[in-house]
């Protein structure tokens, strides 16, 4: 792998229009518009999660867990600012990139068995937070992963791993955070005993409507779709996926009407027709298995995926650790037919690239951004607008076990 | 009956979202958003079927008891009342004794007593539920002498919710999942499923009448000395001679009151081992202990500040007084136990904490409790703020039952319960604060763990705490479980049976067994 630790104006240029919210940014408004106007598309700081001690000028202490923020200028990120913060493992952004929000994925909050989530105010010239506030989620929601924000920035809706259930908090004006207002639980499982003993939602994602979402539940082999409506969470629909699957990641294409869904567990992606008007998901119209190699054991894990803003290329993440801890992971990229759903292989780009833990595309869809946590790196592969090839990764940042990245453009 | 659904909309949801300590629901936000009444077993699987299905979090409630919000803080969540639950006929096929998991505690004895003659050991306020109470190991007036109410269960109808989210209906003995039984018998409520009904092969004989007496304190001239004389006569009959199988039929209440209220002191239930009032002697000799600590007589006023209105008093109430050195008085015993009185009422708020004590009180320890109870603290008023030191051991000391139930302690004399009590919500801080202090203080002298500061954790003088007077303020030590379980194997048994027969952690409060 090359690594590069200063940038020339073409990569910088390239980087400026990766997208802070990955898979989800194309339903967010918002980022679309940030990322069509040309003069916005600049990232301006970059936060991210991570399970290590930050750095920077402005350590507020040295725990365990931190966010870290970088300043982006030019051809480099600056650490300038390490928030102390408990296992932030998801970051997104307010719509109006005036506020952060970070789940805390623990298992205990004061006290009491349940997650958290954290709500930031961030300063318009230095890029630094502040924290505004942090609420408990619902008693025995330990462990969030994934989190939402309405497209109107007024809720925020949080899948829970631990609890196997999905949370709606209220933000107000200034950002804040109101105490749990809605809580669906789940019921559920799957064959896999260890991983599937109990429900365990992996992520959520509005659809274009705005107040539809969609539920991806690794636990139960259930996509579902649900209404936000007064501060509550209702099902609405429910789709049984093939079992032992392990839902995790979810991406809608562009004209809306494909699901693409990573399954973790066993390795593979699906493809569903979605009704984005009446909030439908529809049969099952691919199935593409990661195979490695002929023993299913060895196939290793699909955990993240990205679709390209054109709608022409997906890429997912694989991770296969083999005896000697020789690795087998990387991305790989797909073509879609847009008609059928159907993913045509491109490429298995491995080199350089262990341990993905999350992928974020930028809205322009230049480049594909990969957090690696074992090597502790943020890693950007440019993307040939053609034919949707990866190139090698270069390293745009060192920070400790990186978990989620969020790049403000505003 | 179908099952009556109060929502918000309904003139009845104010009233009916609350339990007995009107601390709870903290806010709007905290409260159920339904409240499901049920009528039978039936209703009550429909009821949880429909809030599983709907995803909401059910609580559930008989009497409404609970010192903690681990029914009323269900934000949106579904409680499921069994309070109408209130059958003791028997059932086809099921052990002899039945008693619905809503009945309340003076129905369960009179009804008991009609039916049958037999009684359960159950606690003294009148109003409490079974459903809560039996699983938490309810004890009351004759457990010293018939051990806790866990002690008598033979098998628990009880719903649990398996890995689909389908309500399981189970009739659990100790052939059938007998892992749960076990559980159902001490944990607390709320924990594993929800138990409809109780049932029993065997239950005790009802004594046929019983000697109640008060032994009254005046704090007016009171002195450390004499406190320390008083405490540690009691706690030192209950280490020693309390022990004998024939002082079993005694339980008293020795209700600790602060200094505002004027007096302390204790009340006494008594009768033999086989269930008369014929021999007084252990009695006599009993209060014989305390003739030198200038006792006061006592009076409606003052035996209700002693038990902290855990009983109503007695023998003001009319009945003639028994001659003899030491002021008491005779009652059947249908007439001292079934008076549908005592316990927190609605409308008032309070705090509770619990240890249990295998020894006498040593100095260090009373002078804590000394301070704390002859403290002052500007605008709180800790008039009806109480310790109550239970006689405990008997009958519940018998080992054999740490392993058939879920109920540890099985070492203890005394068993003490904090309490205190205020009227508004703002001024909830102060009274808070005294009960946090004087607990915290109290297990931090000389005879605490030094592992394990601030808290009764089990040694050689502390068992631990009750899991029926639950304090969140336990949730501050990660040993938390083994003060309510033990440090022996109980709590990892209880969190497999959590697992077992509820996968998806339906039923969990803020202090349920952990997956």
């Amino acid at each position: 792998m090359k690594h590069r630790t200063l940038w020339n104006r073409r990569h910088f240029v390239q980087i400026m229009g990766i997208s802070s919210l990955g898979v989800m940014n194309s339903h967010v408004p918002w980022l679309l518009e940030a990322s069509k106007t040309k003069n916005r598309v600049t990232p301006m700081f970059a936060y991210v999660g991570c399970f290590g001690k930050g750095q920077g000028d402005h350590v507020t202490d040295h725990s365990e867990h931190a966010i870290q923020v970088f300043a982006i200028e030019e051809d480099c990120w600056t650490p300038t600012q390490a928030v102390a913060s408990d296992h932030p493992s998801f970051l997104t952004l307010h719509p109006t990139q005036r506020f952060l929000y970070a789940v805390n994925e623990v298992d205990t909050y004061q006290n009491l068995p349940s997650g958290a989530i954290e709500a930031y105010g961030i300063d318009p010239q230095s890029g630094h937070l502040t924290l505004l506030n942090r609420q408990p989620l619902s008693l025995s929601g330990t462990m969030p992963k994934h989190l939402a924000v309405s497209p109107d920035g007024r809720k925020l809706v949080v899948a829970v791993h631990g609890g196997g259930a999905y949370n709606v908090l209220p933000i107000d004006a200034n950002g804040h955070l109101g105490k749990v207002s809605g809580i669906v639980k789940e019921m559920g499982s799957g064959p896999d005993r260890e991983r599937q003993e109990a429900s365990h939602p992996q992520m959520v994602m509005f659809d274009p409507t705005g107040y539809r979402l969609l539920g991806a539940d690794l636990g139960n082999d259930r996509l579902s779709v649900f209404t936000l409506a007064e501060d509550k969470l209702t099902v609405s629909e429910r789709s049984v996926m093939q079992p032992g699957s392990g839902p995790r990641h979810m991406a809608l294409h562009p004209s809306g009407h494909l699901l693409y869904v990573a399954n973790e567990l066993d390795a593979s992606v699906s493809c569903y027709g979605y009704d984005a008007t009446n909030g439908y998901i529809l049969q099952r119209l691919q199935h593409v298995a990661m195979l490695l190699s002929g023993d299913f054991k060895e196939r290793g894990k699909t955990v993240a995926m990205a679709m390209h803003p054109s709608g022409q290329f997906l890429y997912t993440s694989n991770c296969h650790r083999g005896p000697g801890d020789i690795g087998t992971d990387g991305i790989r990229a797909w073509r879609i037919d847009s008609s059928t759903g159907a993913l045509t292989h491109i490429q298995f780009q491995s080199e350089g690239l262990r341990f993905v833990h999350a992928m974020n595309m930028a809205s322009d869809g230049t480049n594909l951004l990969v957090l690696s946590e074992k090597q502790s790196s943020i890693l950007r592969l440019r993307i040939d607008p053609t034919s949707g090839q990866l190139d090698q990764p270069v390293q745009v940042a060192k920070v400790p076990s990186p978990m989620s990245v969020a790049l403000k453009y505003l | 009956m179908s099952i009556e659904t109060v929502t918000r909309q309904d003139a009845r949801y104010n009233t009916l979202i609350k339990g007995k300590n009107a601390r709870f629901p903290a806010s709007k936000e905290d409260a159920a958003s339904r409240i499901e009444l049920c009528d039978n077993a039936a209703d009550v699987a429909e009821a949880l079927q429909r809030t599983v299905n709907a995803g909401l979090r059910p609580t559930i409630r008989s009497g409404g008891h609970c010192y903690e919000d681990f029914v009323s803080s269900n934000p949106g969540g579904a409680i499921l009342d069994l309070s109408m639950l209130t059958e003791t006929t028997p059932v086809p096929g099921a052990p002899k004794y039945r008693i619905a998991a809503g009945t309340q505690l003076g129905t369960v004895y009179s009804d008991l007593y009609k039916r049958y003659n037999v009684t359960l050991p159950g606690g003294t306020c009148g109003s409490v539920g079974a459903g809560g109470h039996i699983s938490g190991g309810g004890y009351g007036l004759l457990s010293r002498l018939h051990g806790l109410t866990s002690d008598w269960v033979s098998a628990v109808d009880i719903l649990t919710v398996d890995a689909s989210g389908k309500v399981v209906p189970r009739r659990v003995d100790h052939t059938h999942d007998s892992d749960l039984l076990r559980a159902c018998c001490g944990a607390g409520g709320g924990n594993f499923g929800v138990i409809t009904n109780y049932f029993f092969d065997e239950l005790p004989q009802v004594p046929q009448e019983v000697m109640s007496a008060y032994v009254m304190f005046a704090w007016a001239d009171m002195t450390e000395e004499r406190f320390e004389a008083i405490l540690t006569t009691y706690g030192n009959y209950l280490e020693t001679r309390g022990k004998d199988p024939e002082t079993w039929g005694m339980f008293t209440i020795f209700g600790l009151t602060h200094r505002s209220a004027g007096h302390f002191g204790m009340s006494v239930q008594f009768c033999n081992p086989d269930g008369t009032c014929r021999d007084l002697r252990v009695l006599n000799e009993f209060l014989d202990l305390f003739a030198s600590c200038n006792p006061v007589p006592s009076t409606p006023e003052n035996a209700a500040v002693a038990t902290g209105k855990r009983l109503a008093p007695m023998h003001h109430a009319g009945q003639e007084a028994c001659s003899g050195p030491h002021m008491m008085s005779r009652h059947l015993w249908l007439d001292a136990n079934v008076r549908g009185g005592g316990g927190g009422g609605g409308e008032q708020r309070g705090k509770y904490k619990s240890s249990y004590m295998k020894r006498n009180f040593t100095s260090s320890e009373v002078a804590c409790f000394y301070k704390h109870l002859t403290r002052t603290i500007p605008g709180v008023d800790l008039s009806r703020s109480t310790v109550s030191v239970d006689s405990y051991g008997g009958a519940i000391n018998r080992k054999e039952m740490v392993a058939s139930t879920s109920m540890p302690q099985r070492a203890s004399v005394m068993k003490l319960q904090f309490m205190t009590f205020w009227p508004g919500e703002e001024d909830a801080a102060g009274y808070l604060a005294w009960a946090h202090d004087f607990f915290s203080e109290l297990y931090s002298g000389p005879d605490a763990d030094p592992n394990h500061k601030e808290t009764p954790y089990p040694n050689d003088r502390y068992e631990g705490c009750y899991i029926n007077y639950p304090d969140k303020d336990m949730l501050a030590y990660s040993f938390w479980p083994q003060l309510y379980y033990g440090d022996q194997g109980l709590y990892p048994f209880l969190q497999g049976v959590k697992r077992r027969y509820d996968p998806h952690n339906i039923f969990h409060h803020a202090m349920s067994i952990r997956p």
